[in-house]
């Protein structure tokens, strides 16, 4: 895993640049699509940088370390990922240092009935199989060595009780665990994500903590959601859930050596915390993190 | 698991827009709940994607156009110019014609285009080639039936201004400032009348540069 480098924030152009300073920040979390467009430029789609946004990324985040976290990727496609956000990678590689790259264990495309790729709207998690372990582990790998800086995965939230497994994988935490051994990936672990999956299907997160690599964790995500349906939904939507600060403080104890905390939370929803309200949630990142991290603690 | 997980995949695809069974229980709480979500989230795109039209349009008849989109399979591209794009084509025979809504709709349709003609758009220095000139291919003119800059307002909460004659032309293309501008009575003429051979030839050279025309590929 990677060196240590503490709390983070998604790149929130909406918000204003003091935010962005090492006195509340260790380093910045960029989505890259944001700052791009999807173009047919002469019969090949191209994810192409919006010059005014990418141009205003860069400069929000020059005084702060750099990871990337992609949302299109689609790596549990059984037909194939999307190839246009490795080429965006590869663009971005050798213009701007990332410390890791991470994306998330699902699917979002599949084929249609006349064999094209479609998205489905929304992610759907991949069946704990070893078909699906072996696919999302041979992807990983290639991606990791390709751009030679630790690729993590983000266990999904998702609402399916049934999904089709192999004995041997099990369920979600069998199945990172067998991507992570035969990959040699690491994981994203997204603290909200499980949150949502044990209150949907009734499992005790902190004892869920026991199934997971944590001496592969390589970055935590917080954050916050809200009730629809009957369901918990991992909506991104305000403060972290108190059951989640919980959660990190019971992780980092176990794993103090996890590199990276980022709180999530949605554009549309900044208001609602406002630049103040957003900088105590960092805060209280921060808090835990260097009560748990050695180094960062010795530091302080 | 029986069968690929590629048959999966696809089957759960085709499922989501009713061309196949569920390969999951679609009674179960979370199916329900997840195409609940789906749903929510096709039309949270929709909305983005065509936020400018939708805009001037009245709740009921915004919601039921929303509606019959997403039902047959719209909001689900990822990156929005993909959806804008896809909406706007299908709202556009479905707008009172004529209207400010497809004058609007036309608009953002002109725009994305000259956009995306923007990131490779080099201008032609002179009317120097031979061979017949045309429309450039990432260009567009809009004629708006009020004054334009009125139209805009409307989209900012202002009111609509009646629906009069198309006689304001803007013209939409790669190489302008801000990639849209009014067209002169010339421009709008040489436009609707191309090819032209006997155009003033200064004319022809300024919308060469701007990608209002272009010689053919």
């Amino acid at each position: 895993m990677p060196g240590p480098l503490g709390v983070g924030f998604g790149c929130h152009l909406a918000l204003p640049d003091a935010l962005y300073t090492p006195d509340l920040l260790d380093f910045v979390e960029v989505t890259p699509e944001v700052f791009h467009r999807e173009e047919n430029i002469r019969g090949s789609i191209q994810l192409v940088p919006d010059r005014k946004l990418f141009d205003a990324a860069r400069r929000r985040c020059r005084s702060l370390p750099v990871t990337m976290h992609g949302v299109s990727l689609s790596i549990g496609s059984a037909h194939g990922f999307y190839e246009p956000c490795l080429t965006m990678m590869d663009r971005l590689r050798g213009k701007w240092q990332f410390h890791w790259y991470s994306e998330h264990l699902h699917f979002q495309t599949t084929l249609d009935a006349n064999g094209e790729a479609a998205n489905t709207g929304i992610p759907f998690p991949l069946p704990p199989t070893e078909e699906a372990a072996c696919l999302v582990a041979g992807r990983a790998a290639f991606i990791q060595r390709r751009y030679g800086v630790p690729f993590l995965l983000e266990n999904p939230v998702h609402y399916l009780p049934d999904l089709p497994a192999d004995p041997e994988i099990g369920d979600e935490f069998g199945l990172m665990e067998r991507i992570i051994a035969l990959s040699g990936c690491g994981q994203l672990l997204d603290l909200h994500n499980l949150y949502c999956n044990a209150i949907n299907f009734g499992f005790d997160p902190i004892t869920a903590l026991d199934r997971i690599r944590l001496d592969r964790v390589g970055e935590i995500h917080v954050a916050g959601g809200s009730w629809r349906d009957g369901f918990y939904m991992d909506a991104h939507d305000g403060l972290v859930s108190e059951p989640v600060w919980d959660l990190l403080e019971q992780t980092l104890s176990r794993a103090p050596l996890i590199p990276g905390v980022v709180f999530e939370i949605l554009d549309e929803y900044l208001e609602r915390l406002g630049p103040d309200g957003i900088a105590r949630e960092l805060e209280r990142a921060r808090s835990i993190w260097r009560r748990q991290h050695p180094v960062a603690e010795a530091a302080a | 698991m029986t069968g690929s997980l590629g048959a999966f995949q696809s089957r759960l695809g085709r499922a989501l827009i009713g061309e196949d069974t569920c390969p999951i229980d679609p009674h179960s709480a979370g199916f329900r709940f997840t195409m609940t979500v789906r749903r929510s989230w096709c039309e949270g795109r929709t909305m983005i994607a065509g936020r400018a039209v939708l805009t001037v349009m009245p709740d009921g008849e915004r919601q039921r156009l929303i509606g019959e989109y997403v039902d047959q399979g719209g909001g689900a591209a990822f990156f929005l110019a993909a959806e804008s794009e896809a909406f706007l084509a299908f709202l556009a025979p479905r707008l009172p014609d004529p209207s400010h809504a497809l004058t609007i709709c036309r608009m953002g349709r002109a725009l994305a285009k000259a956009r995306l003609g923007a990131s490779m758009f080099v201008p032609s220095r002179q009317p120097d080639r031979a061979g017949p000139i045309g429309r450039g291919s990432h260009a567009a003119l809009v004629r708006f039936h009020a004054d334009p800059g009125a139209v805009m307002m409307a989209l900012n909460g202002g009111k609509l201004p009646p629906v009069g004659p198309p006689d304001h032309a803007v013209l939409f293309a790669p190489g302008l400032p801000n990639l849209f501008r009014t067209a002169t009575e010339a421009e709008a003429a040489l436009w609707a009348e191309l090819p032209v051979a006997d155009a003033p030839p200064a004319l022809v050279a300024r919308l060469l540069m701007e990608g209002v025309l272009a010689y053919p590929a």
